[in-house]
């Protein structure tokens, strides 16, 4: 065969192009892509749900001879519509990272030491099986903890299963608070909080409330962000972000409003001063569906007047009175005025008082009455499940239904503050407790503590992908897949208006040696002779998944996901009984789930209803102070104190303000690239970590031009910022975007442990902090820390 | 070494360096030979590992081996450009220092020319240079004229240094298969003289802009992109100029060397230093009436991004920098060389020295501020040289200190034959020429009114 | 044909998934803290930050930077070895094996948008496997940058081709595109009228970043409104 030139320029082409490149320059694969290079290369895709945040985007992945090589967004996953953020994107570095534990590992040395020997899977059951039967003899299966970080998945309620079955009441879910849960949970009693939807308001001011890099959803509210963004060139939507930093919301936002950390409530009642000075009430909500708004002495309306006049609040927040006057006119003008508390507001000495008072703004202008603004929470397809929740009377843990805990607490606000609870005697020390999915020694603000309850716990057992933080203070260590190897279901993302369960399902063949979390915890239960479902035929973590599969199947609601079709065509279909997919067996629905990530219920967006005996209850003075008496647990050692004052005013001292020329107000925050500190095990996530700031890799200062200027610091400079806990070097980053008082460091870097791309890289604020308590909600503060600035020569 | 001829030369202070080396030289050139060494190890390391063994980074991509680059290459301009001029223009002082700048052309012109190749980031691909080269690239005009100057100047080097190494042949000096092998069957004879004067008529024309055409090129580097600071049209010029002043700074540095080393105050005598020190001051003016031309105009078009270089340069990180330069090749030598009592020697040498360091920081200041102030809002750039920088340009003088005391070892530094000549002819031919000059007495003139 | 960009400025809410899409998609090492340190980080695409005004009129201004793939490109210009050029269809490719990495092209992007393989890239065992096999890894010593995932044109240019049909807007998108959560980042011809780009090029609100040095780029940029 004769092959001109001509041909052979095609043929390299053609064959270039087969090797999945292009031209001469795409089609040289490294020489470690060989596996790739000599396969047929064969390209499939399979769907899953993120389980890097409590988000449940669904994602695709492609997959070249069954090696993933990327995550996509899933365009049919409701929440995130084909999207993903920069988390979802490194997913596959968590799953083969090179430092992955693939077997069991005891600890060698003492507690707090990372010096670890092998074990195979069969010793370490036996070693914790002992230990728990040793509690059952004695009859001590109470002192079994189990804290678990909570992504939102089927996973911890299983873990809560496991744990009330096996006798014990101790199930401590740890995860950030959705938007306005503390103040809503209060005012209303209703857990979870509230969805909303973004995009029927009119005017959006947000209270420390950061949609766009924390959790609930990023991806999901970057989308409709955008769209606001676009819209709102024509609608004159104002969107307003209150908070002492303007994080990506603020520059987001139309406007950005400096306060002080911490005293955003004081500026929320300060609008409602104005609010209801100029009677821009919504008079029909108040009488009907509120309580305590006029009452007598100390009522909503009492403390307003007496205790908020915009000057007033002005000296507290920092925010010109002026400022407060005409947010306050806005807010109660319009239509649909939507007031959101979250992100920093949770994490302030006066976090509920805050999201109380903002919440409480909502109740005042009708907002909570406009049609449309305020969903339901949508029920999951077989009923609600129970939560775990703190009674600060008996200081005791207990899982119940919704809505019915009487003085309870959610557990999960007050994970942190353990330590301190059994260092005070309150509750019994344990003897074993299980940790998965949470670092404690990195995230909680009272480090200290925690390592000395560990270090006195017989035993801790620790389920992970990594070693972490926490691991040095645990005696197992037991190797758990990542959520790219597992099954599970991520249930409907707290705040958002529909409801949803993504499937997880695993994309990879599990690491050799690492299980997933659910059949370690199957096998453990076996073991202690407790079989924890005795109802269903459960052999595997996969079993239980499909049990709740086949439960969404016979509630006969919702759907697969389906492509995107006008909702108003899928409700004519579904008054005519059709569905958008056939599935009259099980397997089929499963099937079809499994080809679509996930089932969603597009139907049902119930408004929030009022005429269900619920009720907005204002915060007023007697009332915060029986709330501070009753849960004086939370933060002993304050009642003088507390008698002398107002209760209001008492926890607004809590307000601080930088004392001396070089003092700040320490202010952590969190990104994108890593909210709890977990992403930093990814590189990629590490790199982007200082994107904005260009500070790839590193932990870093920002500081407002004004006060730079005052102390000689220029950008770039090396600084030491000391607390009375401490202090860290940090590289000073000069922005417009913090205000004067405070000092900006973002959290999640200065890991000690959590594989080789994030030990010892950067700096962690929180191990600064003045371990500070809400003493309303056992929150934990981040933004009551009082810290002084040097530079430091270069 | 003992003494090979016969009869006394008469220009034996010239001689004596090649027929009796000192010891000295053997263990300087030892030192040179090491530094080279580790030199080339630490070339090696980044030829292995890469450029990131550099300081260099984004967006400072071009650091010290650029600036070297032009650095040398300004030097190289002392010789061959000067001593071209000097010849055309037939100045008879020229005679003892035209030698000396040809070599500095010469050796600083082959290590600089090698800087560009220290800088790719592929060496191994240098080739596509030439089979995918595209010539609207300005990168590829330099290799080219460099090439060229290299080319004409070694050749223009050599040619009268014909003459020379005969006479070292002729009086046996070793190793004598290498100046007979050099001296090409020069016997002196008439019609070689001719041929040798014709030759070096013809590279003297061809060399001067071959020599300005390299350092204008160079400046279109930078010139031909659209960066702040670097795209300005005075650039050719002003490089011209800058490598001038800085080749004749390097001449009378060299000269002050030998003169002190070989004895040489002889031959070159204040009278040589005076007029060249002079033309360092001229050009010390031209510089600066550049340089203010560059800037002012820069600053009164007041364009942010290149107000951001300017600012940079003036007042910020590299305002240390920016005033020694200006203080190094304006203010001092201007000092020193105005007063005839700080023209002396001593005065010369440190005015000479000030402007090579000064030299060398107006090519930093050129080309680190452009690229370490990004016209986006990017933060500014650091450049720190890393221990490799500062080796290869400790290795690259090394080099040149090298080559040209081996040079000095085999050839006569300042040309015998055209001292003879001088002593024979020059007075003749000035004589000739000043009343070719003089306007001719008329015959019949009254003889004034 | 001539593929172009648009960037909605009022859509983009500076989420920062285009710049991990990005070096997810086209293997772009990552770059270890040290290094990182001295400004080594490689990004395609780059997110530049802007400060207006002063609070409370304190403007922030994010603005995604892919590579500008200009008509008139400085880059190509001064290449000496023809390693960066425009090719027919608009877009300023690298051709990786033929880079001297000489850096020119470096200094005269006025965008600042290429990158450069200081040390030869490096990736865990593990996490190497996860590299895009489309795209490949660059070499030590090279200058890369954005390319408009140019292998996504190739392989949808093939799947045209082999059901005899024109290439479809939606089939050939980078992946900064593709994976924008606001849909601010729109991909497509500038010169087929079918094409979004091609209407949102012209809108009032359209603009390029650093016009004046008539660099032509095929990026724009939409104003933000409010």
């Amino acid at each position: 065969m004769k092959i001109s030139r001509r041909d052979f320029l095609h043929l390299l082409g053609v064959t270039g192009a087969l090797a999945g490149g292009i031209s001469q320059v795409w089609a040289i694969p490294d020489k470690w892509r060989d596996k790739l290079r000599s396969g047929p290369r064969i390209e499939t895709w399979k769907v899953s749900t993120c389980g890097q945040c409590p988000a449940g985007c669904g994602i695709r992945i492609r997959l070249i001879d069954d090696i993933p090589v990327r995550i996509l967004g899933n365009p049919i996953a409701p929440v995130n519509k084909g999207f993903t953020c920069p988390m979802g994107e490194s997913g596959l570095e968590l799953l083969y990272h090179p430092d992955r534990i693939d077997q069991p590992l005891r600890r060698k040395g003492k507690k707090g030491e990372s010096s670890w020997e092998p074990i195979s899977w069969d010793e370490a059951t036996k070693q914790i099986t002992r230990m728990l039967q040793g509690l059952v003899k004695e009859k001590q299966t109470g002192r079994l903890g189990f804290l678990m970080g909570d992504r939102n998945t089927l996973l911890t309620q299983f873990a809560g299963i496991f744990t009330a079955r096996s006798g014990s009441s101790n199930f401590f879910p740890w995860r950030t608070p959705g938007i306005n849960e503390l103040g809503f949970w209060q005012a209303t009693g209703e857990f979870p909080p509230f969805s909303f939807d973004l995009t029927r308001t009119d005017y959006l001011i947000t209270f420390g409330t950061n949609l766009l890099e924390e959790p609930p959803s990023p991806v999901y509210f970057n989308r409709i962000y955008g769209k606001l963004k676009e819209s709102r060139m024509q609608s004159g939507l104002k969107m307003v972000h209150v908070d002492a930093r303007m994080s990506q919301a603020g520059k987001n936002a139309t406007e950005w409003v400096q306060t002080r950390p911490g005293s955003m409530g004081a500026l929320a009642l300060g609008m409602a001063y104005v609010i209801i000075r100029d009677k821009n009430l919504d008079q029909d909500f108040i009488n009907l569906h509120t309580r305590d708004f006029r009452k007598g002495n100390g009522d909503f309306l009492d403390l307003v007047t007496r205790d908020y006049s915009p000057e007033r609040a002005s000296e507290v927040t920092g925010v010109p009175a002026e400022t407060i006057i005409r947010l306050a006119r806005a807010f109660g003008s319009a239509k649909a005025p939507l007031a959101l508390s979250g992100g920093t507001s949770d994490t302030s000495e006066t976090a509920l008082f805050t999201q109380w008072a903002v919440a409480s703004l909502n109740a005042l202008t009708g907002s909570l009455s406009a049609k449309g603004l305020w969903r339901e929470p949508v029920p999951l397809p077989w009923g609600s499940s129970s939560v775990s929740t703190f009674s600060p009377r008996s200081t005791s843990f207990s899982l119940k239904p919704r809505n019915a805990w009487d003085t309870d607490l959610p557990a999960s606000w007050i994970g942190e503050q353990l330590p301190n609870f059994v260092s005070a005697g309150k509750i019994a020390d344990l003897k074993i407790l299980m940790i998965a999915q949470a670092n404690p020694v990195y995230q909680a603000s009272n480090q200290k503590m925690w390592k000395d309850w560990l270090g006195r716990i017989p035993l801790v057992v620790q389920l992970a992908t990594l070693l972490d933080d926490t691991s040095p203070y645990a005696d197992l260590v037991l190797p758990a897949t990542t959520y790219l190897e597992q099954w599970d279901l991520t249930l409907p993302v707290p705040n958002l208006p529909f409801s949803q369960l993504g499937l997880q399902q695993p994309v990879a063949p599990p690491l050799t040696g690492a299980r997933p979390l659910g059949d370690v915890l199957l096998q453990l239960g076996k073991g202690l002779g407790a079989n924890l479902f005795p109802e269903s035929d459960v052999k595997s973590y996969g079993d239980y998944v499909q049990v709740r599969m086949k439960q969404i199947f016979a509630s006969g609601k919702g759907t697969p996901y389906f492509e995107e079709v006008s909702l108003a065509f899928l409700e004519e279909l579904r008054k005519r009984g059709w569905q958008v997919y056939s599935y009259p067996a099980f397997s089929d629905f499963r099937r079809l789930l499994q080809e679509k990530g996930g089932w969603w219920d597009p139907g049902e967006y119930p408004e929030v209803d009022w005429k269900r005996g619920r009720a907005f209850v204002f915060p007023t003075v007697p009332r915060l102070a029986k709330l501070l008496e009753e849960r004086s647990v939370l933060k002993p050692g304050e009642e003088t104190q507390k008698r002398n004052k107002l209760p209001h005013l008492w926890l607004e001292e809590n307000v601080k303000k930088p004392e001396t020329p070089d003092s700040f107000i320490l202010a952590p925050f969190t990104t994108l690239m890593n909210m709890n500190g977990d992403g930093a095990s990814q590189p990629l996530l590490q790199e982007l970590f200082g994107l904005y700031p260009r500070l790839y890799w590193n932990t870093w200062a920002e500081m407002n031009p004004k006060r730079a200027k005052g102390l000689s610091i220029e950008d770039g400079d090396l600084i030491r910022v000391s607390s009375k806990k401490g202090s860290v070097t940090l590289p000073v980053k000069i922005v417009p975007t913090v205000s004067p008082e405070i000092l900006s460091v973002p959290f999640g870097q200065g890991h000690t442990e959590s594989g080789k791309y994030a030990k010892n890289v950067g700096t962690n604020p929180i191990t600064i902090i003045d371990p500070r308590v809400d003493p309303l909600s056992g929150r934990s503060s981040w933004h009551s820390t009082h810290v002084r600035v040097e530079k430091i020569k270069k | 070494m003992e003494n090979l001829s016969a009869q006394p030369h008469p220009d034996a202070p010239l001689l004596r360096p090649i027929e009796s080396p000192a010891r000295s030289f053997y263990l300087i050139v030892g030192i040179l030979l090491a530094i080279i060494l580790y030199t080339g190890i630490v070339y090696l390391r980044q030829i292995l590992f890469g450029l990131g063994v550099t300081g260099m980074a984004q967006p400072v991509t071009w650091g010290f081996y650029i600036i070297n680059f032009v650095f040398f290459i300004g030097i190289s301009h002392a010789g061959t450009l000067i001593s071209a001029i000097l010849r055309l223009s037939k100045a008879e002082w020229r005679r003892p220092i035209t030698r000396m700048a040809e070599v500095i052309t010469a050796i600083v012109l082959a290590i600089g020319g090698l800087h560009p190749i220290i800088d790719l980031g592929r060496p191994d691909r240098m080739l596509h240079l030439f089979y995918n080269g595209r010539l609207q690239s300005p990168l590829l005009w330099d290799v080219t004229s460099i090439t060229a100057y290299f080319t004409a100047s070694t050749v223009y080097l050599y040619i009268p240094l014909i003459p020379d190494i005969a006479i070292l042949r002729d009086r046996g000096v070793k190793p004598r298969w290498l100046y007979e092998f050099l001296s090409w069957g020069w016997q002196g004879t008439e019609r070689q003289h001719k041929v040798l004067e014709r030759a070096m008529n013809i590279l003297m024309v061809i060399v001067i802009p071959i020599a300005v055409s390299v350092h204008t090129i160079i400046s279109y580097i930078f010139a031909m992109t659209v960066q702040p600071g670097w795209h300005s049209t005075i650039f050719g010029p002003y490089f011209v100029v800058g490598a001038i002043f800085s080749g004749i700074a390097a001449i009378l540095v060299l000269m002050i060397v030998f003169r002190k080393i070989f004895r040489l105050e002889g031959y070159l005598k204040h009278i040589h230093f005076n007029y060249l020190s002079i033309l360092l001051l001229i050009m010390s003016l031209i510089w600066f009436y550049f340089t203010f031309s560059e800037y002012l105009t820069g600053y009164y078009g007041h364009e942010p991004n290149e107000m951001r270089v300017f600012w940079y340069k003036f007042t910020g990180d590299f305002a240390p920098y920016f005033w020694t330069m200006v203080s190094c090749n304006f203010f001092l030598p201007v000092l020193l060389l105005c007063n005839r009592k700080t023209r002396t020697i001593p005065g010369i040498l440190i005015a000479s020295i000030s402007v090579i360091i000064g030299m060398w920081l107006e090519r930093l200041i050129i080309v680190v501020p452009s690229l370490a102030n990004p016209r986006l809002p990017y933060p500014t750039g650091i450049y720190i040289p890393t221990h490799t920088e500062w080796m290869l340009f400790i290795g690259g003088i090394s080099v040149f200190v090298l080559g040209y005391m081996i040079f000095a070892r085999f050839f006569p530094v300042i040309s015998i034959w055209e001292i003879e000549e001088g002593r024979k002819e020059s007075a003749k031919i000035v004589t000739e020429r000043i009343s070719s000059y003089m306007p001719d007495i008329e015959p019949s003139s009254p003889g004034g009114r | 044909m001539k593929w172009g960009m648009v960037i909605d400025l009022q859509k983009c809410t500076g989420c920062g998934e285009c710049v991990a899409a990005c070096k997810r998609e086209n293997n772009v090492a990552i770059v270890e803290p040290k290094e990182s340190a001295m400004g080594r980080t490689m990004l395609w695409m780059d997110m530049l930050t802007i400060y207006e005004g002063e609070y409370p009129r304190l403007r922030v201004r994010q603005i995604p930077r892919p590579c500008m793939h200009c008509d008139h490109p400085p880059c190509a210009k001064v290449c000496p070895v023809r390693a960066t050029y425009i090719n027919e269809e608009g877009i300023v490719a690298q051709i990786y094996p033929q880079c001297i990495g000489c850096r020119y092209c470096m200094a005269a992007c006025p965008y600042t948008v290429k990158s450069f393989n200081w040390y030869k890239p490096e990736w865990s065992p593990g996490i190497r496997n996860t590299a895009n096999p489309d795209v490949s890894v660059r070499p030590v010593g090279v200058v890369e940058k954005c390319t408009f995932c140019v292998h996504r044109r190739q392989k949808a240019k093939e799947q045209a081709k082999s059901e005899a049909r024109e290439l479809r807007e939606d089939e050939y998108q980078p992946a900064c595109a593709e994976g924008c959560p606001t849909g601010a980042i729109v991909f497509g011809d500038l010169e087929n009228s079918r094409h979004r780009v091609n209407h949102l090029a012209h809108s009032p609100r359209a603009t390029r970043l650093l016009e004046d040095l008539g660099t032509e780029p095929k990026v724009v940029y939409l104003k933000e409104g409010d």
